[in-house]
């Protein structure tokens, strides 16, 4: 296991920003990862939960100002734990 | 099936949060800049156990705490060899001081008992992705009562 975060995993966590006094993620943003979780492999996805995990563990050392930031790492992590869905090409097979 | 939940239940949710405390962006920067310095070992594999568990349920977890309480359990406390409290001995005689063992395997326990607490957290938040006014308010009170709590004393890069 390595012993740091991803590039990526820091690229997510760079997207949360502080708005008055609260810590959270842009829709905009926060709908660009959701889209991109969902074309990563199975290997991926669990890389991702456990690093998703792990900034969920440290932003709440924030405290009650990360709460917003905790419910949107709880979605991203719901839909990582959820099955894919199948595209729309694979659908019709 | 993916849970549902909409920017929208977010910002309610912030929307609810507005008197709490408050943080600056420095503050942030400097969590970033630590993230990106400190070695992250000690955290990761806190999160690897919680990911097992939210993806293959708390049964490894409950193996693995009983396999712990199994092993200790084969050491005995020979309160007539050596009084001291904090002095535990092998019970084959071979004497060695497992006191270090002992504290080892109650830090363990407490870590087993906070990942146990998170996860179970998570999953009821997960569950209840929907988020009704009522599911936000639990999903609210798991971040408040048990991530929160128990997460701020779980130091960065190892408990």
């Amino acid at each position: 296991m390595s012993a740091v975060l991803s590039d990526q995993t820091m690229a997510l966590a760079r997207e949360f920003t502080v708005a008055k006094g609260r810590l959270v993620m842009p829709d905009e943003a926060f709908s660009k990862w959701r889209k991109s979780h969902a074309t990563l492999s199975a290997p991926q996805r669990k890389e991702r939960r456990v690093e998703l995990i792990a900034l969920t563990l440290t932003f709440s050392h924030l405290g009650t100002a990360a709460k917003g930031a905790l419910a949107q790492l709880v979605v991203l992590l719901s839909d990582l734990v959820a099955e894919p869905k199948p595209t729309r090409a694979k659908a019709w097979r | 099936m993916a849970p549902k939940i909409s920017n929208e239940n977010v910002g309610q949710m912030l929307t609810r949060a507005k008197d709490d405390q408050a943080i600056t962006q420095k503050q942030f920067d400097e969590l970033l800049a630590g993230l990106e310095r400190k070695d992250t070992l000690g955290v990761l594999e806190t999160a690897s156990k919680i990911e097992t568990v939210l993806t293959n349920g708390l049964a490894p977890l409950e193996a693995e705490t009983a396999k712990a309480r199994k092993a200790f359990s084969a050491s005995s406390f020979d309160a007539k060899a050596d009084p001291t409290p904090d002095k535990l001995l092998i019970a084959d005689g071979r004497g060695e001081d497992l006191s270090a063992a002992a504290t080892n395997f109650s830090t363990q326990m407490t870590k087993m008992s906070d990942v146990k607490n998170i996860v179970r957290g998570l999953l009821a938040g997960i569950d209840k992705a929907g988020l009704s006014p009522a599911d936000s308010s639990r999903l609210k009170a798991v971040f408040d009562a048990e991530l929160v709590s128990i997460a701020t004393r779980m130091r960065l890069g190892g408990e």
